[in-house]
Order: structure tokens, then C-alpha cells, then sequence
């Protein structure tokens, strides 16, 4: 069975604490925190007023677009951009586009529905209905390259980048495209704001993963996009390769709506599906850039399902969150994380867990704790799970 | 090795339908008006023959379709789910406005009452993929899950995507298919499209397939109604103009019928959603010759979920092409000129 190579060309992030993959890096190694007050809607009602928020944002050419959007193209247009694919000549036909997200146009939403109960007609206009479908940020993208080949969007909660990701390659494995610009974005607004807080996630202070005082999660907002080619079709075209997307895992854990099962049984299912995938020996990863919420159960949880899967070698394998950098950025967080393991590959490190204090005994692993370490990879995960039982892991390796 | 994909089971869940047999007497009567039924909220609980506990009473009207027409799909398909490795079953599902009932009511409370009033029951239900996962969840299905929201071709998406990763050798069997509910935010989506202007008739529902491989079919000896040969997923591009559509229709079903290992001349038949008339499709493929279905007028539009319910519908209509096995394809169409083909061999 013939299966394309998969390659990453382009690389694209706008977060909170980096609006380019350089940027990105050097907070990365730096252990530098984008979370600050947040400004863009009001949280005068919560005692926590903190997330990883992109302010000073705009972009003037796609304006009526929801925000989103908007985060979702500035990405795009840096991979395009990084990928060198500016004025070449690609066949459309092959060239296609998925995108996860956890929220989609929610901000439209929101807006539609305020308006629609106070019976603001005359604000209800066909951009502002059209733009809180989730299909509307791949149509958005899909419109401005004038992309022919498959499209899709992908929605697993904190898992959908990995998803995203995860079907773009196969897309291009078995043929049904040799280019796909492949992402993910969400912003906060209220909405999941308040949600979080209802269901006492968030922290009461900082976003501390795997210490025994972490109180919850703090989010944050952005996207994450990559372009991926078959090999053969960026070797033609003499593309630097940032590294090669060898296997993905997808699970459920079908154990409870919103709780993670703490066994880890349903990620390390997703872990094992993705080393099948890519045809490698739980030894052969370097590095776990994982989910790390900083909260109670999704800590536990995520070291018990590296003990599961890697046996032994799980103490020997250095994993961290980058969360207390970027904040929880939900759909998007997979791909931004994604990003961070390339960057980790590229620059010969591995980012810290920083916020860390005391150790708890049940996330026993090596987390990295708040310095960046000095390490050469070349085969490394990066771990997804989320809400209603999604499990998300996407492997990549040095090219 | 590549392995062959064949549809055994079929879980329809309608506010004119539950189950295969009620949707074949409404599809086969000649006064099929009847099924244009005002919507209502069914008994989940006695139809699913489950208890009320703390999660169905949590669940939102999307995931109990969801469930039910997954329950439908599994006992169509003869499936013994103790006798089976969950981690081999696999739930992809689409839907176009997924969760967006869910997060109006959860907006609703926000406007009205603030945030720190919002409930979070129904907050857990605000992500899309509250459906899938709750199929996973009543039924312990560990394996391969995803959600799909592409529009109006959702479930033929999905289902696409599921021929793919059983094709692959992903999973062994994949509940795949759509659902759809509405809520004020999607009907003002339609008021504010061209595509309202096509006088669709909207349903919810659920459509769900048992899609397996053929070699798992055949050890547990179950029914095989169709095997799906080939697809194709792409999108008409920027253009927006009707030649354009016409073009990536052509390419559609030109890469479908590759992947098939068949010709335009082995094709028998084509099911179409109504953003596509027969007459259209004629002047686009070139062809006079061909039989077009489309059920819009009997079930009305599931949007999201049109795609696989097409499926179902064209393998219980009992007016379909006689020939046994014949090739037909699906050509599901959506709002932004993204188009999925599927091509299966109909052995019923």
C-alpha cells in the first residue's frame, strides 16, 4: 500500500506571548508568560481576571470577519509566507485546507444573540449570521488562496488541532492532496470565560501544571497553522523542511462527559495509536509536549497514560506544558503546541514547565521544571485530550 | 493490504422516523406528505430503553439523535458489542451547526442573567463534539473518534473520512453519519442565505451507518446492504460562479470513480441533495441516461446530515434502480461549493 511522506514547510502562530515562530522561541526558551489582565471583555464579576489574550489585534483587509477568522489568517499568511509559496504556482486542485476549533465564530454568536433578544434588527447583517458557522474559518481561507482541494473542519475540543492535523496528513498519505494547509484557532470571550468558571476550572492564581498547589487552568487564545506537503512534492519544489509528521492517534475515552478518566487509559490509547501509526517503538520518542492544563485531574491523568504507554522509560522521558506560557487556547492548542516540539527540534531544546513549586507524588515525571534544557531531538509527541472523552497525539521528526 | 468497506447497519432517528422500518414505510408510501410533522421532543429514555440518570438528563436534543440513531445503527447492524474490542470502534460524526443550540442557551443565560448565573450542564454541552462523545460514552466506544462540521456536507465527510481509516486499517468498524437539530441561530443562518431561497424544508435528525470492513462483516456473518468503492472530498474554490461548480462536480466525481476502479458507463445512478437538480447534474456530467434521486421532498433537508441520510434513504427505497449490485454515487453539495462524492456498490 503506497502511503505519501508527509512533510511541515510552513509554519504560521499568533499567541499571546509571540505573533511569529521566532518570537515564539525564544519566550519558549525564556520560560517568558503572554497571561495578563484581560481587556477585551469585561470580568469584573470574577475574583480570577487573568488569560493568555491577544490585545492590540487587528487586520484591516478582513475586518468584517469574526476574530477568529482573523487569527486563523494571520497564521495562515505567515505559513503561506514561511513556506515561500507567495506567487508560486501550485495545482488549486490538489491544494486543500482543515481546520480544528473548539468554539468557532462564538464572538458572532454572542453578538447575533444580543442582538436577536433585544430585537436590534437593523444590526443583524448577513456577514455577522454567516461568520458563527465553524465551517466559516476554512471558508474564509478557502476564499482568500482559492484552495480547490479538499476542505474540512474538525471540532474535538482541546483535541481538534490534533485532529486537524491528523486528517490533513492522511489527506495528503493516500493522495487526495499534495499541499494542506492544516491549523487551528479559538479566542475567549465571555462565553468560555464564564463557562470554565462555572465548571471551577480555572485557577484561583497561576496556571501551575503538575505541582501539588495547581488550582485550574488559565486560558488563553490564538492559532496555530502549518503547511504540509507530500515529501515528494516539497522536494521538487526545493522547500525547507522543518520536519517530517509521521503518526497520529485519535481515541475516546467513554468514561465521562467532562471528566478525563484518570487512569489515562483513553490517551494512552490515542499514544498508541499514533506509534502504530508511525511505525515506531514507545523508546524511539525524545520528548512529550503535553496538555498539562493545570488542573487537578487532567495532570494525574495525562502521567498515568505516559506511565501506561511508555512503561519504565516514562521516567527517563523528559514531557512539559507550555500552558502557563500561551494559557489553555482549547481547539488551537494542539497546533500550537505542535509548533512548540518543531521549534524544540529546530533550536536543540526543550521548553520548561515554569510556575512550578512543589512537587506532587502522583505527576512523578521529568516535567522540566522552569528552565528551558539544552537537548537534541528527533522524534517527538505532542499530546491532546479534551472534553467528552477526545484524545488527541501527533508525532513529528527531524527531517 | 487495503481493506474493502461495507455499510451494515442503518440508524435513522427523525421526528417522522425512528428506526430503519418506519423510514422505509414513510420513503416506499405514495402519501408521503405525511412525514412533514411538525418537530416535538420524543421520549429518549423509552425509545433508547435506557434509565434517566445523571447523563442523559444532561444530554442536550443533538446528542440524544445522536445516541439514538447510534443505537438504531447498532442493533440494524447486528452488533454484539461484549463480543467486540471497543478499541476497534470508532465514532466520527458530522453536523453543520453542531452544538449551536446548546451555546444560544448558554448565551441566553449570559445576556439575561450574567455570567456567574450560567449552568454548567449546559455549558458541557457547548462543545461540538458533546454528540460523537456521548455515543462513545453510552456505548463504550474507545476507539478512532471525530467530529466533523463542514457544512452542509458533514456526514458525507465523515463518512468519507471513516471509508478512509477502515480502508487504512485504522479501525474495523466506525459509527459515521450526521446529526442535526436548529435553534433560532441556524434559522437565521438560512434567512440570511441564498439558500433559503431553494424552499428547503428543514429536518432534524440523525442519520448514522455502520461502516465496517468487509472481512469483519464476514466473520460475524452480518447483512451488508452496500459497499462504498470510492470517494472524493474538494471544493469549487473562490470561484464562485455555476461553471465553476459545475467543473469541481466533474472533478469530483471523476476522482470517486478512479479511486472505484470503475467508469462514468458502470455508474447507474446518482442521489443528489437539492442544492443540485437532475437536470442540472445532466448538463454538467454530459449524460441523458442516468436515474437522479432526491428525497428532499419526501424528508425534507437535514443539512449536515443529508449526505448519509441520502444513503440510507436511496438503500431502503424500494423504487431504485432493480439491477443487483448496481454502482450509485452520492453527490453531496454544500453552502461554500465544498462537494463530496461517495460511490457505492448497492447490493440490496
Amino acid at each position: 500500500m503506497r502511503r505519501n511522506r508527509v512533510v511541515i514547510t510552513g509554519i504560521g502562530l499568533l499567541t499571546s506571548v509571540a505573533r511569529d515562530i521566532n518570537a515564539f522561541s525564544v519566550a519558549l526558551k525564556n520560560g517568558i508568560s503572554g497571561i495578563k489582565k484581560i481587556t477585551t471583555f469585561d470580568v469584573s464579576q470574577f475574583a480570577f481576571q487573568e488569560a493568555g489574550i491577544i490585545d492590540n489585534f487587528s487586520c484591516k483587509d478582513f475586518s468584517p470577519f469574526d476574530r477568529v477568522s482573523l487569527f486563523a489568517l494571520e497564521a495562515v499568511n505567515q505559513a503561506i509566507k514561511d513556506a515561500m509559496l507567495e506567487g508560486m504556482e501550485i495545482e488549486k486542485e490538489k491544494a486543500g485546507a482543515v481546520i480544528g476549533t473548539n468554539c468557532g465564530g462564538i464572538g458572532s454568536l454572542e453578538n447575533l444573540l444580543y442582538f436577536y433578544e433585544n430585537n436590534e434588527w437593523d444590526k443583524i447583517t448577513p456577514r455577522l449570521v454567516k461568520e458563527f458557522l465553524f465551517h466559516r474559518i476554512v471558508e474564509n481561507i478557502k476564499q482568500q488562496y482559492d484552495l480547490r482541494g479538499p476542505i474540512s473542519t474538525v471540532s474535538i475540543a482541546c483535541a481538534s488541532g490534533a485532529n486537524a492535523i491528523g486528517y490533513a496528513i492522511d489527506l495528503i498519505r493516500y493522495g487526495k492532496a499534495d499541499l494542506m494547509i492544516a491549523g487551528a484557532a479559538d479566542i475567549v470571550t465571555i462565553f468560555t470565560f464564564s463557562g470554565f468558571y462555572s465548571l471551577r476550572s480555572i485557577a484561583r492564581d497561576k496556571c501551575r501544571p503538575f505541582d501539588k498547589n495547581r488550582s485550574g487552568l488559565v486560558l488563553g487564545e490564538g492559532a496555530g497553522i502549518l503547511v504540509l506537503e507530500s515529501m515528494e512534492h516539497a522536494l521538487k519544489r526545493d522547500a525547507r523542511i522543518y520536519g517530517e509528521v509521521v503518526g497520529y492517534g485519535l481515541s475516546n475515552d467513554a468514561f465521562h462527559a467532562t471528566k478525563p478518566d484518570r487512569s489515562g487509559a483513553g490517551l494512552s490509547r490515542a499514544m498508541r495509536f499514533a506509534l502504530k501509526d508511525a511505525g515506531i517503538r514507545p523508546e524511539d520518542i525524545d520528548y512529550i509536549n503535553v496538555h498539562g492544563t493545570g488542573t487537578p485531574d487532567n495532570d494525574v491523568m495525562e502521567c498515568n497514560a505516559i506511565k501506561l504507554t511508555f512503561g519504565d522509560y516514562a521516567y527517563k522521558l523528559p514531557i512539559s506544558s507550555i500552558k502557563p506560557i500561551t494559557g489553555h487556547t482549547l481547539g488551537a492548542a494542539g497546533v500550537i503546541e505542535l509548533i512548540a516540539c518543531l521549534l524544540a527540534i529546530r533550536d536543540n531544546f526543550i521548553p520548561p514547565t515554569i510556575n512550578y513549586e512543589t512537587p506532587d507524588p502522583e505527576c512523578d515525571l521529568d516535567i522540566v521544571p522552569n528552565f528551558a534544557r539544552d537537548a537534541y531531538l528527533n522524534t517527538v509527541m505532542s499530546t491532546s485530550p479534551g472534553f467528552a472523552g477526545s484524545n488527541g497525539a501527533v508525532i513529528v521528526r527531524r527531517f | 493490504m487495503e481493506n474493502r468497506v461495507v455499510i451494515t447497519g442503518l440508524g435513522p432517528a427523525a421526528p417522522f422516523c425512528i428506526g430503519k422500518d418506519s423510514l422505509s414505510k414513510m420513503l416506499n408510501s405514495q402519501d408521503f406528505t405525511k412525514c412533514k410533522r411538525e418537530l416535538k421532543e420524543f421520549d429518549f429514555s423509552s425509545f433508547c430503553g435506557t434509565r434517566e440518570n445523571a447523563n442523559t438528563r444532561g444530554m442536550d436534543r443533538i446528542s440524544k439523535y445522536a445516541v439514538l440513531g447510534a443505537k438504531l445503527a447498532l442493533e440494524d447492524a447486528s452488533i454484539l458489542l461484549s463480543a467486540e474490542d471497543s478499541e476497534n470502534i470508532g465514532v466520527i460524526i458530522g453536523s453543520a451547526f453542531g452544538c449551536t443550540e446548546s451555546s444560544s442557551k448558554f448565551i441566553e443565560t449570559l445576556i439575561k442573567k450574567g455570567p456567574r448565573l450560567v449552568n454548567p450542564l449546559i455549558y458541557r454541552n457547548t462543545v461540538s463534539n458533546a454528540a460523537s462523545g456521548q455515543i462513545a460514552l453510552v456505548f463504550g466506544l474507545k476507539g478512532f473518534h471525530s467530529t466533523i462540521n463542514s457544512g452542509n456536507v458533514s456526514s458525507a465527510d465523515a463518512a468519507a473520512y471513516s471509508f478512509e481509516l477502515i480502508k487504512r486499517g485504522k479501525a474495523e468498524v466506525i459509527l459515521s453519519g450526521g446529526v442535526e437539530t436548529f435553534s433560532p441561530a441556524s434559522y437565521l443562518w438560512f434567512d440570511f442565505s441564498d439558500y433559503f431561497f431553494r424552499k428547503m424544508s428543514l429536518t432534524e435528525g440523525a442519520g448514522i451507518l455502520v461502516l465496517e470492513s468487509l472481512a469483519h462483516a464476514e466473520i460475524r456473518g452480518a447483512n451488508i446492504y452496500a459497499e462504498i468503492i470510492g470517494t472524493s472530498i474538494l471544493n469549487a474554490g473562490a470561484n464562485k460562479s455555476v461553471d465553476a461548480l459545475a467543473a469541481a462536480i466533474r472533478r469530483g466525481v471523476f476522482i470517486a470513480l478512479k479511486e472505484s476502479g470503475i467508469t462514468m458507463d458502470d455508474l447507474d445512478g446518482f442521489i443528489l441533495n437539492n442544492t443540485l437538480e437532475p437536470v442540472e447534474l445532466r448538463s454538467i456530467l454530459g449524460y441523458d441516461n442516468k436515474p437522479a434521486y432526491s428525497f428532499v421532498e419526501r424528508c425534507g433537508n437535514f443539512v449536515g446530515a443529508s449526505g448519509a441520510f441520502d444513503l440510507m434513504n436511496y438503500i431502503l427505497f424500494e423504487a431504485k434502480i432493480e439491477k443487483k449490485p448496481h454502482n450509485i454515487a452520492l453527490i453531496n453539495i454544500g453552502f461554500d461549493g465544498s462537494i463530496v462524492v461517495i460511490i457505492s456498490k448497492i447490493v440490496v
